[in-house]
């Protein structure tokens, strides 16, 4: 199935798929309404449990409002029920723990993944925060892939890590950052003493 | 409608200057390189670090401190033994373990033991490295060396230079093409295995205060050289000979002139000795009493060399 093909689909569309399957109603933080079916939420474990603890019927998914999924941007979460909806009904795989994780990415998961690394990122956000085994599997191995053949400088730029130095000056900075406010927060305090006042609240 | 001309469109691209490419094409936006993997999820990061063969995960370990601890936190504690093969190129080292397989720089090298907590570790070596450098690294990682195992030929007075430099240690070696050469040093003691006939002279030359040889007769030790008293004046203090076959200490005594000493006395280690022969160096500087003794599987001949200005022997 192509990604063009997965029945994820737009409520505005008008393309509702007419089965007697119970499909879920999702929106996400830019309020973009998606149609995810209950086998294709089974993918993720995070949905799973919400939508049993709900105990939505087949009325409720209809009249009641979407469930809002706010860390998640449309563009994403699109991407993330067309890999749920392509997945449905697969068995999630469970972890041996092995170094290094033996994954392969199918050909549907690296066309769905042929995005800008922008993009990557959200995608492996929202797995992890979903809790989507598999997706969260082929997307860390992608960006896993980007590291064959690099060298460390090269594999610096690749996932933007900083060195010992920048470490260092990130951490003076954001001690110095925060100084400042502790030091305000202090002056007030002294402030609130000097007028008579118990509490600092 | 005005005529394109060459002239026309250059003006247009370099706004009348030459060799100016200004913005004036329509450019897209700097597509970002890179993923900030240190911005997702721990669990994200481990997921993506556990994809990275040992190779790439060593390679991330060199960026820094940060990265090092994360690498090492995901690689399994399990092993045990590394082997270190040092290459013929002299600054290339391959490491592998019961799953990993890194091949890199020797500068590399502390990382990587680093990574595993330093384990267990075995050195290959080829002679075409210079032993000094294998003496640092014994040296500087004497609590991981227990085997060293030389793939090909070794010039001998260096291989004594090597073990005499890290005395006090306690490692294996074993020089593989000389079918079953062998040495085990521990703090005070060499026991040297099936001894190449070429390594033979070099003995006299470890400062070891025992020094156990297995498997050798004593005439292929130039044995009846010591009898005459030219035995070393060095640190060693007891050679354990273990003989390959049984040999008659007797006669060999008895040609070289020396009388036995059929008086029994008591040996600390080995018990009641009946039968011993005494020896003393040309210069007067040592004495030795030699004994055979046998325990359940090997015959041995026992020589303790003692100073003769600090000890009268056991008579």
């Amino acid at each position: 199935m192509s990604v063009e093909n997965a029945p994820v689909v737009d409520v505005d569309e008008a393309a509702i798929p007419v089965e007697k399957k119970m499909y879920y109603r999702f929106e996400s933080n830019d309020k973009k309404e998606f149609r995810v079916s209950e086998l294709a939420i089974q993918q993720s474990e995070t949905l799973n449990r919400l939508v049993e603890a709900m105990g939505y019927t087949s009325e409720d998914v209809e009249n009641k409002p979407a469930i809002a999924i706010e860390n998640i941007d449309g563009k994403t979460l699109k991407l993330v029920f067309q890999w749920c909806e392509h997945h449905k009904g697969e068995a999630i795989p469970v972890d041996d723990g092995s170094v290094p994780k033996i994954v392969e990415i199918p050909e549907f998961d690296a066309k769905l993944m042929d995005i800008d690394n922008g993009l990557l990122f959200k995608l492996i956000w929202a797995a992890d925060y979903l809790n989507i085994v598999q997706l969260l599997n082929v997307s860390c191995k992608k960006v896993a892939n980007m590291a064959q053949g690099k060298t460390p400088a090269q594999l610096r730029r690749v996932y933007l890590l900083p060195s010992d130095e920048e470490d260092e000056a990130a951490k003076r900075a954001a001690q110095e950052a925060q100084d400042p406010r502790a030091r305000e927060v202090e002056e007030e305090f002294e402030e609130r003493k000097r007028q008579g006042g118990n509490s600092f609240f | 409608m005005p005529k394109l001309s060459l002239k026309s469109i250059r003006k247009w691209l370099f706004n009348g200057k030459k060799h100016e490419s200004k913005a004036i094409l329509p450019c897209s936006p700097p597509v970002p390189t890179g993923i900030p993997i240190l911005s997702l999820s721990c669990f994200s990061q481990l997921e993506i670090l556990r994809n990275l063969d040992f190779f790439e995960l060593v390679q991330l370990s060199l960026l820094s401190a940060k990265s090092r601890a994360v690498v090492k936190s995901i690689l399994p504690k399990s092993h045990k033994i590394m082997t270190i093969n040092f290459g013929r190129s002299s600054n290339t080292i391959s490491v592998s373990t019961n799953q990993h397989i890194y091949m890199g720089s020797y500068e590399h090298v502390d990382q990587v033991l680093d990574l595993f907590d330093y384990p267990e570790t075995v050195l290959s070596i080829g002679t075409d490295r210079k032993l000094n450098t294998i003496t640092e690294f014994i040296e500087k990682y004497k609590d991981c060396v227990r085997l060293i195992y030389f793939t090909t030929p070794v010039f001998y007075p260096d291989l004594v230079e090597l073990v005499n430099s890290v005395k006090g240690l306690e490692f294996s070696m074993i020089i593989e093409v000389h079918g079953e050469f062998s040495f085990i040093c521990t703090e005070f003691e060499i026991q040297i295995n099936n001894p190449h006939p070429f390594f033979i002279p070099h003995i006299w030359r470890l400062n070891f205060s025992i020094v156990k040889i297995n498997d050798v007769n004593l005439s292929f030790l130039n044995f009846a050289d010591w009898i005459y008293g030219r035995f070393p004046s060095g640190e060693l203090k007891q050679l354990i000979v273990g003989l390959e076959f049984p040999e008659d200490l007797d006669i060999m005594m008895s040609d070289a002139g020396v009388t036995v000493n059929n008086e029994e006395w008591e040996h600390p280690v080995y018990g009641p000795i009946d039968k011993s022969y005494r020896i003393r160096r040309a210069d007067n500087t040592k004495e030795a009493i030699l004994f055979e003794y046998c325990d359940d599987f090997h015959e041995m001949v026992v020589m303790e060399i003692e100073s003769c200005v600090h000890r009268s022997l056991i008579f």
